[in-house]
């Protein structure tokens, strides 16, 4: 009767999967003669499972809430590393190293998230600070592939709007939790506050051309009000707002015609405006069900494929059947991200994880609808799987916020 | 076809196997989460999924009598609060201390998160535990044996 | 809790949309990869071709029109020996821009595909096509165009076989790459296939087809008077410069043109029947053929019979590709029997095997043999008597149809369509001058007679 009779139930065999992935995955690459066995292939796979090993033992051991929304997270950056290593290797050593900056970032949010108790006081702050980004991206703002929203401090460049999706959904959980009651200025109801604040900042996102965010965040607004607002005349409302400007969109800005022409029939101008999304369809096209394989694809064809695209080169050397899991598993962190907010007691925690995740659901269905042409292409990364500085801090950092409003009910329910 | 391609092409599907094992254990692990989070009576439990805890000698002495015999009916809460499946009242157990429940063939006990810890033959439970016949579940100082 | 709910509804909404994301995706792969892979600007379709020789294209003599050619660093040039001439029927296959016409749709025979005993070597030999096209025809046929915006098609009736088949403009496949910019930026669509993809109104050569309904409609003893005019509620047609026949039988109707004798007939025919005879003639229906073509069709939802009236005699929502047209006067001059057009004859190994030869079959059993010698009959009194006057060669009976075709806002179409001999056809021909502003009679036959006869006398 001694520790051999202790069995663990289960929780280990699917981070040996995940471990048996990683090593056939990494050494499959680092014998291809065409990346001229360069060592540090073993290095960036050694770092992806050592970095999962340890995180996952902590939140097992240190009970810090949900068990199953890291393991997979790390399938999928697994699969993502995989792939960047096969497209090009000094992406994904650049990517390593912003995961091992992203899983730092996860444990700070998580510990700041869950000891910090005045987050659903401050919504003017996280308003200011939304603001101040879209400033500061207007004015020191670069453009990169049509759209305004990058900002370079020396050798660093990262995506203002990610943060500000995060603040966003902040300040409008203020709003729906109720911790924000006061009329502003003695007269504005927080209601029309948070309808004013999305307005802004959407004006904003319009003037960055940075339509994929845009869309992110006007759909995490209605849902948000859909979910929470008693007055179904608002949610009405901002329909019809919405549809309106989209057929203004449609009618006058050349940026979304062309959107929506090359989403019709990319065909009829495939070597000009249709060349991206042809190519990702070509790619797509070539997998079947299996995939060509690892390395055998040739995913470079497609351009921006490291980022937006990378779904497409999943199916050409993972196959559908692969394309088909990244779904799968991005639907499953959606469900227990979403059951983590409905398990929440805290309204402004239940409220900020169930925007985090209606941002992390929609963003991943509005890239990947859009790489395979199911709907209208709009650029936005694919999260933890797309290379991205901001993109992997961030979605580290969302995740952290979920994970300690997960401790936190767990917590409560459990021990006294 | 160089040897390369060869190998990968056989890999893709065995990334492909692997890759929905993962998925197919991550599913079960989360239903088996959620089944227990539930918490349903039925009556319509087989034989097989009915245990009991018989308490045993002590170094603690309960506060309030316990019972003979705790019946677990394919699934059961332990702890101090009044709506769980088996209440025991004494101080040093926790609002829910563990759950024991049945699924597959197999009997399984989790600690809930208690601020004094289980133990199963002495040693202090971290994961989710698979229970044998006749092991003895130490609750605070209050010691059971688990019977099927 | 009423928020829970609605979180879960949330979650619902969320489920849906990813089971449609993993449905479309197994569905693009079931139904749309096959033909998203074979896109002729997937570059994947290269990769393969990085290990094989690809085939070479002959003509009927066995002149070569494209080969590749490997250079000692394994570059690999697609070379068409004869330049512009064939632009329009083999295509261009380029690693940039990818691969048309034959070069696309026997891509698979060109590269090999699915030869037994595959080695793995490099530089295996793909399979050679060997076309029906005469290559002495389709350059005389180039030189008789003479730069004019049109198409020319000629094909052996008996059999569907493409003799010579031309569209200008054109453009060379051996300098595409540096040509491609110029071309797309060019008005006239150089890359436009006129012959097979072009579509224009057939104008009076379809009064063809419109016979053959009057014949099997029984009214071929019809007497009319022609004022010169056809009008019929805001309908107003002239006869080609408002020539008055006064008393007139179909049959001279039908050798002088006259466009008020056969708007009469549509129109008393009625629109179903003017439809049905059509379609008989393989209008409305897609054409199978070794390039791409359009689908010539009649384009009204609903015709009237008004319509009808405008169709039958080739105008109104009616247009037809140059191929189509050769197609219709070949069906008159084979009996009866549309043939299925084709253009390559054999695809052969490296080593001369036969190993795919294509076989001529009826497209449609358009009309009776009766019916094809009444239309025949009044195809010979065009060119003996009629419009078509300009089509006669010493010796050999001639049977032909002119047309002038109105373009909405653009100069006539000018239209001829002739087999001969009449009795024992051995060539068909149909000429399209595109805007050319000149009646049929007058330019587009003399062209048709010339490659007729050079034909024949060979």
């Amino acid at each position: 009767m001694g520790m051999d009779r202790l069995k663990s139930a289960g929780y280990r065999k699917p981070a040996y999967l995940l471990i048996l992935l990683n090593v056939l995955g990494f050494g499959l690459l680092f014998i291809n003669k065409e990346n001229n066995y360069n060592l540090n292939i073993l290095y960036t796979g050694a770092a992806v499972m050592v970095l999962f090993l340890v995180m996952y033992t902590a939140l097992v051991l240190g009970r810090m809430g949900d068990k199953f929304i890291m393991l997979m997270v790390f399938m999928l950056i697994s699969i993502g590393v995989l792939l960047l290593c096969r497209i090009n290797l000094s992406y994904a050593f650049r990517q390593i190293i912003w995961i091992l900056v992203g899983g730092a970032v996860f444990f700070i949010a998580y510990f700041v998230y869950y000891n910090v108790k005045i987050w659903n006081k401050l919504w003017y702050l996280y308003f200011i600070g939304g603001t101040l980004l879209f400033l500061i991206t207007l004015v020191f703002g670069t453009t990169v592939y049509g759209s305004k929203n990058w900002i370079s401090i020396g050798p660093i460049s990262f995506q203002p709007s990610e943060i500000t999706k995060i603040l966003f959904i902040m300040c409008l959980a203020c709003y729906t939790s109720g911790s924000w009651s006061k009329p502003l200025l003695g007269k504005v109801k927080p209601k029309w506050a948070a309808l004013l604040i999305t307005y802004v900042f959407v004006g904003f996102l319009v003037l960055q051309r940075d339509w994929g965010t845009i869309l992110v965040m006007f759909s995490i607004y209605l849902f948000m009000i859909y979910v929470y607002e008693p007055d179904k005349k608002l949610l009405a409302l901002n329909i019809c707002a919405l549809v309106i400007i989209g057929l203004l969109g449609w009618r006058f800005l050349y940026h979304i015609q062309v959107r929506i022409a090359n989403w019709i029939d990319p065909w009829s101008d495939i070597s000009n405006r249709g060349y991206q999304i042809a190519q990702s369809l070509f790619a797509i096209s070539s997998g079947g069900y299996f995939g060509r394989g690892l390395g055998n694809g040739s995913p470079n064809y497609i351009p921006l494929v490291h980022s937006d695209f990378i779904f497409a080169a999943i199916c050409e050397e993972m196959g559908v059947f692969g394309g088909v899991a990244v779904i799968l598993l991005f639907f499953l962190i959606a469900y227990r991200c979403f059951k983590i907010s409905i398990m929440a007691s805290d309204p402004f925690d239940k409220a900020v994880s169930f925007g985090v995740t209606v941002m992390f659901a929609l963003q991943t269905f509005i890239i990947i609808g859009g790489v395979i042409k199911m709907i209208p292409l709009t650029g936005i990364t694919l999260p933890f799987v797309s290379y991205g500085g901001t993109s992997v801090v961030i979605s580290f950092a969302s995740m952290g916020i979920i994970q300690a409003i997960s401790a936190k009910a767990e917590r409560k329910g459990g021990a006294q | 076809m160089t040897v390369y391609s060869f190998i990968s092409t056989i890999l893709s599907y065995v990334f492909t196997v692997i890759i929905y094992v993962f998925i197919i254990f991550v599913i079960r692990l989360i239903y088996l989460d959620v089944k227990k989070m539930s918490r349903f009576e039925d009556n319509s439990i087989a034989d097989e999924a009915c245990a009991s805890l018989r308490p045993v000698k002590s170094k603690t002495e309960p506060r309030s009598p316990l019972k003979r015999r705790y019946n677990i009916y394919g699934e059961a809460v332990i702890g101090r609060n009044p709506e769980c499946d088996i209440v025991i009242n004494e101080s040093f157990v926790s609002q829910k201390h563990l759950i024991i429940w049945y699924e597959g063939g197999e009997w399984y006990l989790e600690d809930l998160g208690s601020r004094n810890g289980t133990t199963i033959n002495g040693k202090r439970i971290l994961n989710e535990v698979i229970l044998d016949p006749e092991d003895v579940i130490s609750i605070g100082g209050l010691n059971f044996v688990f019977e099927t | 809790m009423n928020t829970n709910k609605r979180i879960i509804r949330v979650l619902v909404v969320i489920a849906l949309l990813f089971l449609a994301l993993a449905s479309y995706l197994l569905w693009f792969n079931m139904f749309r990869a096959k033909e998203v892979y074979t896109n002729s600007y997937n570059r994947r379709q290269w990769e393969s071709e990085q290990h094989i020789k690809r085939g070479s294209i002959y003509s009927s003599e066995g002149e070569l029109l494209a080969e590749t050619r490997i250079s000692d660093d394994g570059t690999r040039t697609r070379r068409y020996p004869r330049g512009r001439l064939y632009s329009h029927v083999i295509g261009y296959s380029s690693q940039v821009y990818g691969k048309t016409l034959l070069e696309m749709s026997r891509d698979a025979d060109l590269v090999g595909k699915g030869n037994i005993g595959i080695s793995i070597g490099d530089n295996r030999p793909g399979n050679n096509l060997h076309l029906t096209v005469l290559d002495y025809l389709q350059e005389y046929a180039y030189d008789q165009l003479d730069g004019r915006h049109g198409a020319i098609v000629a094909m052996e009736p008996t059999t569907g076989q493409i003799l010579a088949m031309v569209s200008l403009p054109d453009f060379d496949p051996n300098t595409i790459e540096d040509d491609w910019e110029g071309i797309m930026e060019d008005k006239s669509s150089p890359f436009l296939a006129r012959a097979t993809q072009g579509l224009y109104p057939p104008g009076s050569t379809y009064k063809i087809v419109t016979s053959a309904a009057v014949y099997e409609n029984g009214r071929t003893t019809e007497t009319f008077d022609d004022p010169g005019v056809f009008k019929q509620g805001d309908v107003e047609v002239n006869n080609y410069g408002g020539e008055a026949f006064g008393s007139i039988d179909i049959k001279t109707g039908f050798e002088k043109s006259s466009n008020y004798v056969f708007c009469s007939l549509g129109y008393e025919m009625g629109a179903e029947s003017v439809r049905a005879e059509a379609e008989k003639f393989g209008i409305n229906k897609d054409l199978e053929f070794d390039i791409p073509t359009s689908k010539s069709e009649i384009q009204y939802g609903r015709m009237t019979d008004l319509d009808a009236a405008l169709v039958s005699i080739g105008q109104g929502g009616l247009v037809m590709t140059p191929l189509h047209v050769a197609m219709m006067a070949s069906a008159v001059a084979n009996g009866g029997k549309m043939m299925k057009p084709y253009l390559v004859e054999t695809v052969t190994t490296e080593n001369g095997t036969v190993i795919g030869q294509t076989k001529p079959s009826v497209l449609y059993e358009s009309v009776g043999p009766a019916c094809a010698s009444y239309v025949r009959d009044m195809m010979i009194g065009v060119v003996e008597e009629g419009t078509g006057t300009t089509a006669q060669i010493d010796g050999i009976t001639v049977a032909g149809k002119t047309g002038t075709a109105e373009t909405e806002g653009g100069e006539d179409h000018a239209w001829f369509v002739g087999y001969a001999p009449a009795e024992n056809p051995k060539i068909c021909v149909a000429v399209l001058l595109e805007n050319n502003g000149t009646p049929g009679g007058k330019t587009a036959a003399p062209i048709a007679r010339n490659i007729m006869r050079r034909f024949l006398n060979e």
